[in-house]
Formats: structure tokens, sequence, C-alpha cells
């Protein structure tokens, strides 16, 4: 915790990196992961956050994330997705796997508290700026993002939030509101402008499943990194993570699902049930 | 290797059998029933990233014509069809039920694309998230568009319908003329359901699913069982904006197989949509964490009725 | 009496325990039975103990299964063979429970007591329980029953034989299935004790009720004793008798019966010899390959070489392989894949015309298959082929399609074929090896998956350990030396690997003239001078530090000791004072081994 604290919340990262998107608690994919992009600390690691809800292994997930952040604290870097919330997680799973794993919420409770001290972006030798949602119109410089207080639940609104939560997207030009009444979506000038004045090469953002694994928007100035294949055990796509060397020259190394055997734990296949 | 068929004796007492080539599904009484499940939709034609990693000349040329195929699977092409940027994030487009009555030629079907143009017929005004109430006291940037499309994709679908005379298609849905389902007041024979008869043929398709970006989730699905004396199945859609709304839309349709010599079923569809806001739950001192409406089953009966419509069709050759 | 070798009060608690209601308290008193039996010593434990227990056998499975097994070897603390008896109530009791694997385990120690019983003992005691049993009113006990008459029946007279036998006879036909179904798994080794002259009229009667059975459960089972069935009678009545059942199973309406027989066709081609396997087995075994269940063809296929083994070359090109060329683009890939397991062992059989002719095109396609388990197993087992055909043929014809799954997009299938490189290198020789596959060793250890250039390392120690160091100093060693000028830092860890995994290969020598240089270079990470004008940036990558400490640690025990302290030492003290932490752990740690080195040096 002491090592996170330390952390600033556009935390530095110097390249080379490998840069991954959700894991949503699938661990043997995370796994995958590494046997595809290197082990830490071989290979240095950027995670974008949401590693827990949904899949059935959140804590194993978050806890090898975790022991390798305290082991080697230059290696990898973990910043915080709207999923690492006390409010999401008791809806979608992590609080419930908790619960079943252990017969009480005291790890659902620790871990909780420990997303709270997470980075909420990170910044690539001045170059590529890295956040789980996007941008918030409350931001336009990153020394903006350095003075908020981010040692709290995620709020349900402002820049916070805002970084944690908002999408991209082709329709607007400028920002538009979510017909759900809350949540940013913002167009390719907003982008434009945001890298310009902060003079960065392009955005690295995740919290969008897309098909294929990574998505470039706006003439390449944002993409979209996603690392949980078959997400959801049931969607079929492929998940990507992106390798930046040195120079920081870009390689998106795409991968499967693990292959069943590698799991440990048989498919789960629909068991008829007489419904009405 | 699960074909979701039942145990082979069973088949057999019942002089059903599994389809051909592979293909997922059953013959049984005159029907041949098949589902189809495949990989959501993606959204752009990058197989290229999945290319081997010594590509020779060939395989490119290859790998492009795959692509090729692939671009019916594409997003962009439904968005066009159906004129809209807005689709659930998880389209299982090529997934489908079909249930076909070999004499008639007549085929009930249930997909996605059919399932979304019924939402786009149906503009509800969005439903607003909890935190909307807090956003409207925020400071707004200077421009700002709102947009305004049922993101929870509500559809008053409840299957499509076709005849297939001699292999060719006629797409009723395209056409003035449809099926014939007359209102009635048979209900479907939840006793004869309910019965421990065994299963021969089970399956059950997503056909799209949306997180709601992590407000809820909106999801159609269908489940289909095929048992010795009739088939049933449930197409489902439901939703749940966390803390606001619950909203279940269901559409049974039964077909017994006793009472008619084989040429002339007749189907039993009954209608039944339901909705609460969470407000009216709280109200009447339920609780109103989500957490506990995982699962549309155990709350169907809690939630009011909004709609119902009981319809029956029958077949003749 | 035995020697106590735990003080007493244990024993009481012990006791005590066995009527606690805490389950795991009683679990493990009932796992020390033995030790509360020596306690209150032989007579008690037949006066007391074992009673107690024949009444406590309402308890949970799990502390009843636990009894089943300690009773079986109890025998010593009755007072021996004699008294064994008095163990056979508590037994019968658990013979009869709900839980089947508790009363498999009773039935099982009943067998281990039965066995060491005198004959008398047997008639007196154990055949009564097993008629008992069998005539029980709920069926487990006549479950139970059935695997307890090939004890009872050698030691007894002639008339109780009889009796045993018509018992049996109606266990087969009991009204519960599953009663029928343990009759078919045991009729077998029941079988083994009756005596020949009753085998053919009593017991083949019985065999034929099961095999009629309207529940394919217990047709299933009564296939799985044909063989040992089979191998009980002569040869000439397994004909008679067997083979005709054999043949109908092989048309059963149930796919699990069919597999059954797919499964066990080969045991019974050896009970009813070759010639009967020729002509009357493989039209079944044919339609077996032939089947319309994916199933039944995945157990088939898996048998063609054994079976093609028993009929020799020509039956087996006149009728396996246009099967075998069928199976090999069936539409199900796990048969394809459990063809591909075994098809190999056919060129043995086939010799090599054959092989080159038939089985090398199938090969050929199955190695292109679109899944990656047929195509792995071809892979494994072309040693086999390599004998048949030569190595020449087979590296014409199956090379070029190794070579494409080298290039395979699934890494999984890089992986295996990296893996069987250097059993394919030993088959191949230098000379082959070289033109074709030294490009494929090298390109690998830039692969985009970590996994395989990971492999990839670990192949070039095995192929310098193949060809020794002479071959790896030409063919591997510069161009992994020049490879650590790769500008991206994940190959230049690779080659780094792949140096430190040489070096003992390589020797003191080789070591010290030709990678501890490039290694050292490498602890500053910077490009060679006439990069650096090139490369914006230069090298300075924290990862390729720490791991060079850890190549020079593993140089430790290679190097003399005056290269140690030469170079080694004042290239990692030089690293100790980096900036990053880790550079600085883990040069530290290659320090310390460096001292330790000189203490004991």
């Amino acid at each position: 915790m002491e090592i996170l604290v330390e952390e600033s919340n556009v935390q530095r990262v110097d390249a080379p990196v490998t840069i991954c998107g959700d894991i949503h608690g699938q661990f043997y994919d995370m796994k995958e992961l590494f046997k595809v992009g290197g082990d830490c600390p071989k290979t240095n690691y950027l995670f974008l956050g949401d590693f827990v809800d949904r899949g059935f292994y959140s804590v194993e997930t978050f806890l090898l994330l975790l022991a390798l952040k305290v082991r080697y604290p230059d290696r990898i870097t973990l910043i915080r997705g709207n999923h690492e919330s006390r409010q999401i997680t008791q809806v979608y799973g992590f609080y419930d796997e908790c619960l079943r794993k252990y017969g009480s919420v005291n790890v659902w409770r620790y871990c909780t508290d420990i997303f709270d001290y997470l980075s909420l972006s990170a910044l690539i030798e001045n170059k590529i700026f890295s956040v789980h949602g996007g941008l918030s119109p409350n931001i336009t410089t990153l020394d903006q993002i350095r003075t908020i207080d981010r040692k709290q639940e995620v709020p349900h609104d402002g820049a916070m939030c805002d970084l944690l939560w908002s999408d991209p997207e082709d329709v607007v030009d400028g920002w538009g509101l979510s017909p759900r009444g809350a949540g940013f979506l913002f167009g390719g000038n907003i982008v434009s402008s945001f890298n310009r004045s902060n003079n960065i090469d392009y955005i690295c953002r995740a919290h969008q499943l897309v098909m294929e694994g990574y998505k470039w928007m706006f003439n390449n100035q944002i993409v979209t990194v996603w690392s949980a294949p078959n997400y959801c055990y049931r969607c079929g796509n492929v998940a990507a993570i992106l390798e930046l060397d040195e120079n920081l020259n870009k390689q998106f190394r795409v991968f499967d699902a693990a292959p069943q055997e590698a799991r440990g734990v048989p498919s789960k296949k629909p068991a008829p049930d007489y419904f009405l | 290797m699960d074909s979701g068929l039942g145990a082979e004796k069973d088949l057999n007492d019942a002089a059903a059998g599994a389809l051909p080539d592979g293909r997922r599904g059953i013959r049984i009484k005159g029907w041949e029933i098949e589902s189809c499940k495949r990989p959501i939709l993606g959204s752009l034609a990058t197989r290229e990233n999945r290319a081997p990693a010594y590509q020779t000349p060939l395989d490119g040329l290859r790998q492009r014509q795959i692509e090729d195929q692939s671009k019916t699977w594409l997003v962009h092409g439904w968005e066009e069809k159906l004129g809209t940027s807005h689709l659930p994030e998880m389209i299982f487009g090529e997934s489908s039920l079909n249930l076909l009555h070999m004499e008639s030629g007549i085929r009930i079907h249930f997909n996605a694309f059919d399932a979304l143009k019924g939402w786009k017929q149906e503009p509800l005004p969005p439903v607003e998230v909890i935190a909307a109430a807090k956003w409207k006291f925020r400071s707004k940037p200077i421009q700002q568009i709102i947009l305004d499309y049922d993101y929870t994709f509500t559809t008053p679908y409840c299957g499509s319908e076709a005849i297939e005379v001699k292999h060719e298609k006629l797409n009723l849905n395209d056409m003035r003329r449809s099926l014939n389902w007359e209102d009635c007041h048979q209900r479907i024979n939840l006793a004869a359901l309910s019965s421990n008869e065994p299963i021969l043929f089970y399956d059950e398709i997503i056909l799209y699913e949306d997180e709601l970006a992590d407000n809820g989730i909106s999801l159609l699905t269908v489940k289909v069982r095929v048992m010795p004396s009739s088939w049933f199945l449930l197409l489902r859609f439901w939703l749940r904006v966390d803390g606001v709304l619950m909203r279940l839309r269901d559409t049974r349709i039964y077909c017994s197989f006793s009472g008619y010599n084989g040429s002339q079923p007749v189907l039993l569809r009954e209608s039944c949509w339901r909705e609460a806001t969470i407000q009216s739950f709280i109200v009447q001192g339920l609780p109103a964490d989500s957490r506990d409406y995982h699962d549309p089953n155990g709350i169907s009966q809690m939630l009011p009725i909004t709609a119902q419509k009981i319809q029956r069709l029958k077949i003749s050759s | 009496m035995a020697m106590l070798d735990e003080p007493l009060y244990p024993i009481a608690i012990l006791i005590d325990e066995l009527k606690n209601e805490d389950i795991q308290l009683r679990l493990n008193s009932i796992r020390r039975l033995s030790t509360i039996a020596r306690a209150l010593g032989e007579e008690r434990t037949r006066k007391e103990l074992i009673p107690f227990l024949s009444e406590n056998n309402d308890d949970d499975d799990e502390v009843l299964l636990a009894m089943a097994e300690e009773l079986g070897v109890f025998i010593p603390y009755v007072g021996g063979v004699e008294y064994a008896h008095v163990l056979l109530p508590p037994l019968e009791t658990l013979c009869t429970v709900e839980e089947t694997c508790v009363r498999d385990k009773a039935v099982e120690s009943l067998c281990r007591i039965g066995l060491q019983m005198k004959e008398s003992e047997i008639v007196d005691w154990f055949v009564p329980l097993a008629k008992r049993l069998a005539a029980g009113e709920w069926f487990t006990a006549r479950v139970s029953s059935c695997g307890l008459f090939h004890i009872a029946y050698p030691s007894s007279p002639d008339m109780l034989k009889a009796e045993l036998r018509s018992i049996y006879g109606q266990l087969c036909q009991d009204d519960m299935p599953m009663v029928r179904r343990s009759a078919a798994s045991n009729l077998g080794k029941f079988a083994s004790t009756v005596e020949q002259s009753h085998l053919k009229a009593d017991v083949m009667s019985m065999f034929e009720d099961l095999t009629h059975d309207d529940q394919d459960s217990v047709r299933l089972l009564a296939v799985e004793g044909c063989a040992s069935l089979g191998k009980l009678l002569e040869p000439s009545e397994c004909v008679s008798h067997i083979l005709p059942v054999i043949i109908n199973f092989s048309q059963d309406k149930s796919w699990r019966v069919r597999y059954m027989v797919a499964n066990q066709l080969y045991e019974l081609s050896e009970a009813v010899g070759p010639e009967t396997t020729r002509s009357e087995l493989v039209p079944a075994y044919v339609r077996l390959l032939r089947d319309n269940e994916a199933e039944v063809r995945i157990a088939a296929a898996g048998k063609v070489t054994k079976f093609s083994q028993i009929l020799g070359p020509e039956l087996a090109i006149q009728h396996i392989l246009p099967c075998v060329k069928d199976l090999s683009s069936d539409s199900s890939q796990h048969v394809r894949s459990a063809l591909a397991s075994v098809i190999m062992g056919m060129a043995p059989v086939l010799r090599k015309d054959a092989t080159i002719e038939q089985l090398l095109p199938i090969f050929l396609s199955l190695l292109k298959d679109e899944f990656p388990d047929v195509r792995l197993n071809i892979i494994s087992k072309l040693d086999q082929v390599n004998q048949v055909i030569g190595i020449d043929l087979l590296s014409q014809s199956l090379l070029p399609a190794i070579v494409e799954l080298a290039e395979d997009k699934h890494w999984r299938v890089r992986l295996a074929i990296i893996e069987y490189i250097p059993l394919l290198a030993s088959q191949l020789g230098v000379r082959f090896f070289d033109d074709k596959l030294g490009a494929l060793c090298m390109q690998w250890l830039e692969d985009k998956v970590f996994s395989i250039r990971d492999a990839a390392a670990n192949n070039l120690k095995r192929l310098a350990e193949e060809f020794g160091p002479e071959w790896a100093m030409q063919h591997i060693v510069p161009q992994v030396l020049d490879n650590m000028n790769n500008p991206h830092y994940l190959y230049r860890m690779t080659f780094l690997h792949a140096i430190s995994l040489l070096s003992p290969v390589m020797g003191a020598d080789i070591t010290f003239q030709k990678l501890l240089p490039v290694i050292i270079n490498a602890s500053k990470d910077r490009p060679p001078v006439a990069f650096v004008t090139i490369i914006l940036c230069g090298f300075r990558v924290p990862n390729i530090k720490f791991n060079v400490a850890k190549v020079l640690q593993s140089f430790l025990p290679i190097v003399d000791s005056s290269v140690v302290e030469k170079t080694i030492r004042p290239c990692l003290v030089e690293l100790t004072e980096d900036p990053d932490m880790d550079v600085r752990y883990f040069a530290g740690q290659a320090l310390q081994s460096c001292d330790q080195l000189m203490i004991s040096g």
C-alpha cells in the first residue's frame, strides 16, 4: 500500500512496456497473456484496470497482479478501472466470489481498500497517455489530473469518474452525454486538442470490448486495448496487448483464450433444464 | 462434444434423430429444429492480426478471401441496414434458432437482426440511470450533444416467420401477408410441461447482450426444449437498469405433437410483458440492491404484468 | 498380546470419540481402530468392539467407508484366522447401505477376509452370508452379493455349488437393473471359479440372458465381460459362443454398447485367435469404423494399428486402409485426432511400399488438418515412419509439411514442433538438419510469442548437446551473439537467455573468450558504437541489465576463478550501483554467489 500511495495520479512509466486492457477475472487467460507477452519481471507491464468482476477468478487475478506489484514495483504498473470500486464489485461478481470462496467478505474488503490507492492514469515517456476510460470535460491538462484526491471510492460524477468511465464516440464531435443521463462521450476533436495541448502522441485506453482485441479511432489518436479473450467465456473475441519497445515502436500481440486443458476446470455447458 | 441431444434410447423411442452433417438440432414428428451458435460480430476487418507469424504471399491471399467472406459478419453492415450506429456491445449476429415444419414449409425462427429491427421501431424514451440525478447539477461542457436513443435495446420481437416453398424462401416479414396468428383463450399446458418427460434436445442461444456500460444488463435469449410429446421455447428479453428498473418480455411458444396427425400442428404463443421500478420495490419493502436481482426467473412473479397476449396458429398444408 | 506403544488414556479418548458428535473426531477414531483394538486385546475386541461397530452403522458415509476399509485388515486384532468370521456381521450390514462406495469397500474387505478363511469356515459363515445378501429384500444387498460369489464358490461342496450357480442365475435376471449390472460386471470373476463342465451350460446361459437385457447399461457391462469370459473358454467354444454375441453387439441399437465393443474388440480378437479375427471380426470392425456415431468411430479409430497388426499387411490394406482414408477426412475432429494418434504405427505393418503409396498421403493430409491436435499427434510419432521408409524419403515428403507447421499461426502448434526438433535432428543427422531446419531454429528466437522464444532458446541448447560444441560454434553461437544488437529488448532478452543456456554446453574456454565479452557489453545495454548514431535513444533497459547479472551468476561455476575476479566481479559491482532497484538486487545476489565461490574454492 505504501508503494501505491507514493504513485502519482499520472504515474510516470518508462519504455519499454507492454500495455494490457481489461482482464475481468479471467485468470487462466491472463496466464495465457503472460505466455505470449513474457513473464514479469522479464517484461515490463502496464495494466489499465478492470482486473475483477464478470469472470470466475477475480480474487486470483487481482492477488497475482498485486503480488507482482509488491515484489517488482518498477516492473509493473496497475491503474484503476471503473470496476475497482466497492459499489460495482457488489453487483458484478467480485463480492459474491469472495463470499463464495472464503465464506466472508474480508478479502473483498481488503481488496477494495487497496483499490482506493490505485493510480488513475499513466504517462509513458511523456508521449503516451494511458487511462482506463477516457477524457473528462473538467480536464484539459495532465496537471489537473495530478491535483485530484484519488484516495476514495470512485465518485458518481466529476473528473475522477470520467477518467474511469467515459468512452470515445464516432457520432459526436465535441462532448456527448449518454442517453443514460450519466457518462460522457467524446469525439475526435476533443482527443486532438487534448493530445496537442499535452504534447502527447496518442491515448491508450481500455474499458470497451473490441472483437479484434484492439481498435484505433480518430485517425490513430486513441486506441482501445482489450485483454479478455472469449469475454465472459462466450463472446468468441480475441484479446490483444500492446508491446512498446524502448523506442516506443508499437506491436500489438493478439491472442486467444487459454485452451480448455490449461484451465483445470471443465467447460460450462448448458444443462438441459425444464424451464417454463 | 456437446450436441444438446438427449439419450439415444429416448431419441429412438420417440422416433427422433439428429440432424445430418454435424448440424446442431433434432428432427422429430415432421419438425426440424436447429440451433446455431457463433461468436459476436466484429467491428473491423482486421483478421490480418491473426495471420501466421511468417506469412507467405499465398497465405495473404487466402486471408484476404476469408476477410471478404466475413464482411457480412461485421457490425458496420448492420449499422447501415438498421440506420443507427448504436448497437448492443455483444451481438451474436450469426446465432439463431430455427423451427421448420417440413411439410408446410413454415419456419419460425429467432435472430438478433429482426429483434433489433423491432427495437428500432419501438422508440422508447431513454431510462435515466441513478447517477443521472446528480449529473443534472454538473456544470456542462459548453457544447454538448445529448444522445437519446433507447440504449436498453428493448424489443417487442416475438420471433420471425417464413415459408419455404421447394427451397425458395419467402420472407413473410417483407410481405404484406403474414401467418395467421389468431387470438385465443387456450393456455399453454404448463402441467404437461412440468412432467418429467425426457428432454431430447435442449439449447440456449443468446441473441444479443449489453452491459449498459456497467449500469445493468440487457439480454435477449431464446431457450428451446424438445420432448417426445411436444416442443417448447421461451424467448426472453431481460433488462435491469441498476437501481432504477427491471423489465421482462417473455414469449413462449408451445407445440404439442399429440392430437394431430403430424401435418396440421397447432402452435400456442403467449407473450407476457412485465415491468417494475426499483422505487416501487422499495415502497413494498423489497431490497433495492441489484445483487438480489441477477436471475430473472426468481423475480418474474414479483414484476407486475403490463401487457399480455395469447395467440394460436393452425398450420395446414 | 501386542505391546502397547501408546499410553492408555488416548485409548479411552479414542473410544469415546467413536461416539462423538463431531464427524471429524469419529473419523479420526475409526482410522485408528487398530490401535483401539490392540489396547482392548483380542477378546474384548471380539466381544465388545466388533458388536459395537455392528450396531453403529447409522453413521456418515465417510465414517462407514473408513470402517469398511479398516475391517478388511482386522484379522490380526480379533485373534487370527479362526476368529475371522466375527468380522463378517458388521461388513454384512455395510453391504446393504445406500452409498455405493461404502458397499464396494465392504465387498472388497469381505473378499480379502474370505481369501484367508479356511474352507470349512467359508462354508459355515461366508456362504450363508452371500446367500442372505443375495436374497436381500433391498436391492443394495443383492448388488453387493454378486461380488462375493467368486470367493464363496470354490470352497463349497457340490450341492452347495449347484445352489450358488442357480442363485447367480437369478441375480442375472433380477428385477432391478442395478443388480443385473452388478451381476454382469462380476460374471467374469465368478466364471473363472466355475468348472469347465458347468461353464458351458450354466454360465453361458447367464451370459446369454445379460446380452439380451433391455437396458443398454447392462448389455454394456456384458460386453466388457466378453473378453475375460472368452479367455476362459476353449478357442473353438469361444468362437461358437462369444463371437456371435460380439457381432450382434457391434450392431446394437445403443451407441454406448457399440462404443464398448469398439473398445473391447482388440482384446476379443486375442481371445478368438488371429484366424477367426480375420474371417469373422473384420466385418464387424469395419462396420464400427463406419459407425454413424462419432464416439464409436473415435473408439474404433484408436485401434486401427493394433488391429492391423493382427491382420497382417494384405488384409489391412484390403479392409482397414480404405476406412482409414475415409476417417482421415471425417467430419469430427476428434475422430481424426484419434486416428492421427495411432496411424503412424501402421507403417511398420504395411511395410515400405504400401506406406509410401497409401499411408503417406494420409499423413500429409492429417498434417495439414485444421485442428491443431490432429497435426500434433502426427508430428509426435514421426520416428515410427522413419524406421520404415528411411530418412531420405521421409524428409522429402514430410519435411515441407513440417516446415509449414513450424510457421503455423497457432503458437501452441509451433511450440510442439520446436519441442520435437531435437528428436528430429537426431534422426535426420547434421547434414540434413543444416539445410532445412537450421534457419527455422534461429527464426523462432524472434517469434512474436514469448513462450516460443523461450522454447527456441532451450532448443538451441539441446541442439548443441546433440551435435556438439564445434558444430554449435559454427552454426549457432555467432548468430546469437550478433543478435545482441537487436533493437527490441524482449529479443535481446531471448538471446541473453540462449547464451546462458549454451555456456555449460560450450565449456569454459568459449564462455570466457566468446560469450563473456558480449555479456559484459550488454551490462551497459548500449548499442555498439556503429549503431549509436542510427538508434536515437540507445539501449538503457534495466530488464537487460538485471538479466545480465543473472547470466553472469550462471557463468560462475563454468569459468576460472581468475575470470570471476578480473571480469565478472567488477561488472557486477558496477551494476550494484545502478539506479534501478531490480538491477541492484540481482547484481547483489550474483555477488553473494561470487563470495561463496571464493570461500568454498
